[in-house]
């Protein structure tokens, strides 16, 4: 799924959509190749998505109605724009929260952060 | 910057198609995600041939195609849960329907008919049909697929069937009849056979079967208990022939009697008659669809043999049944009484209309029923004179 230099692909599974919705939200209108670039950067080349894992995705998202998409010409080409609608807007908003949820269970369950609160 | 030309795009489009990725939308993301590789990561100097074919496997680890796998697998889960729902909304309705249908039959109430017909047509035409797609999708092996499909186009078939006969239309006999003997004599057995060899399938394949087997025969003795027809076609050959020789001796006789008890019983009689004749007109032109002149074009043996033989099955009870009916018990009555008067020594000729519970009978019970009440004012006739 992932090409990843550091994380094992068990690890990234089941996070792609989170990272696309979330970038879309942040970004607004942007395409595939663009979004792979961004993520690396971001990432400091830690994560890279592959074509093969990202445009799956990004088909689904859409047929889902969590994105919409603009097409532009670029000479023979043409370029799909993909952008969140507003159902991918709030579903972007609760798969983020749901995997800041999961992380922070994550550390207590390894002990790596004391429980803090009435927990 | 490199700039890709079109030559080179339509050489791009032209590999993605040649590695297997039909899907439109897909080939334009691949190309464009491809050219701008090309244009960012391409160096003047690199050869564009040569750098094309170390690219294209970043894209899978087999071959290209993987990715159109992977986005009709995305796609048709999001349809495959769609299609669970359905199927369980879908479920639900028609059982809802049927049970509505059921209930509202019994109570006599109207819109039976609109719920039997809904709840059917979603049973067979969107509830079976989608568990056909789900089951080819489900099971593993070939024959399961096949053998259960069969099923569910044996049950859509069948349920047809019903709906035919519940909307009268043509072909239903046909569809019901083969649509059980497919189900007990073909599914039944290919089911059992396929399964049961099967070790973890033994128990559950063999408890089916059974169930199947007891609920398609039951369903297949209720079809064959068609109506016999010789009973009915002896009473109205005696009626007939009563008639024939009452008729004979009818009109010089009547002129003899004098006896005004006597005329009063038989002018009764008479009338009693006639509103039986009408009320079989009645029940016989609804159930066989015959307009008043083409009914009274034939004479009662023809008008009878166009009964549908169903009707054995079905209730006659409606509203000018249920007056005319009443008319008639209440005449009968008159009659007993005038009978009372004129030979109250035959008290044996005295007709118990108790005996006959026309709002249970079925149709042909019904005609049988009326035809055995002019039997007996035919008796009449001929004593009175």
């Amino acid at each position: 799924m992932y090409i990843c230099p550091m994380y094992s692909s068990e690890l990234l599974k089941g996070t792609l959509k989170t990272i696309v919705l979330n970038l879309l939200k942040d970004n607004g209108r942007m395409y595939g190749y663009e979004i792979t670039q961004r993520v690396k950067d971001l990432t400091a080349e830690k994560i890279q998505i592959t074509e093969g894992a990202l445009y799956p995705t990004l088909h689904a998202l859409e047929s889902q109605g969590e994105l919409q998409t603009e097409e532009v010409f670029i000479g023979k080409r043409v370029r799909k724009y993909y952008t969140l609608t507003e159902k991918g807007q709030s579903t972007a908003k609760e798969k983020v929260n749901e995997l800041v949820d999961f992380m922070n269970t994550m550390k207590f369950l390894l002990d790596l952060e004391p429980r803090t609160g009435n927990g | 910057m490199v700039r890709v030309s079109d030559e080179q795009v339509d050489f791009i489009l032209r590999e993605i198609e040649a590695h297997g990725v039909t899907i439109e939308d897909l080939q334009r993301n691949l190309l464009d995600h491809m050219c701008c590789i090309i244009e960012n990561e391409m160096s003047e100097t690199d050869n564009f041939d040569q750098f094309f074919q170390r690219l294209l496997p970043r894209f899978f680890s087999d071959n290209l195609r993987e990715i159109q796998e992977e986005t009709e697998l995305l796609l048709t889960f999001k349809h495959f849960y769609a299609m669970k729902k359905t199927v369980n909304i879908s479920g639900l309705l028609a059982a809802g329907f049927t049970l509505m249908g059921s209930v509202l039959k019994a109570l006599h109430m109207s819109g039976a008919g609109a719920s039997f017909v809904l709840g059917i047509i979603i049973f067979s035409l969107i509830f079976l049909p989608l568990m056909i797609a789900l089951k080819f999708r489900d099971e593993g092996s070939k024959t399961d697929k096949l053998v259960l499909s069969f099923g569910f186009l044996v049950g859509i078939v069948t349920s047809l069937g019903f709906l035919f006969r519940l909307m009268q239309w043509p072909g239903a006999g046909i569809m019901m009849l083969s649509g059980l003997v497919a189900f007990i004599f073909v599914y039944v057995p290919i089911y059992f056979f396929s399964r049961v060899r099967r070790a973890d399938l033994r128990f559950n394949t063999t408890v089916n079967s059974v169930l199947m087997m007891a609920c398609g025969g039951l369903l297949f003795a209720m079809y064959n208990l068609g109506y016999s027809t010789k009973a009915e076609e002896s009473s109205q050959q005696a009626y007939r022939l009563l008639n024939e020789e009452v008729d004979k001796m009818d009109q010089p006789v009547i002129a003899s009697v004098n006896h005004q008890d006597v005329i009063a019983l038989q002018k009764q009689v008479i009338k009693l008659n006639r509103e039986i004749i009408d009320l079989k007109s009645i029940i016989i032109r609804s159930s066989t669809r015959l307009t008043k002149s083409e009914y009274s074009g034939m004479t009662e043996d023809q008008a009878y043999g166009k009964l549908p033989k169903e009707e054995a099955m079905s209730r006659i009870m409606n509203e000018p049944v249920k007056s005319k009916w009443g008319n008639i018990c209440k005449l009968i009555n008159q009659v007993n009484g005038r009978l009372a008067v004129a030979y109250p020594a035959q008290k044996d000729l005295v007709f118990e209309i108790s005996s006959i519970d026309l709002e249970s009978n079925t149709t042909k019970i019904a005609l049988q029923n009326l035809t055995l009440i002019q039997m007996h004012l035919r008796l009449l006739k001929l004593i009175a004179s």
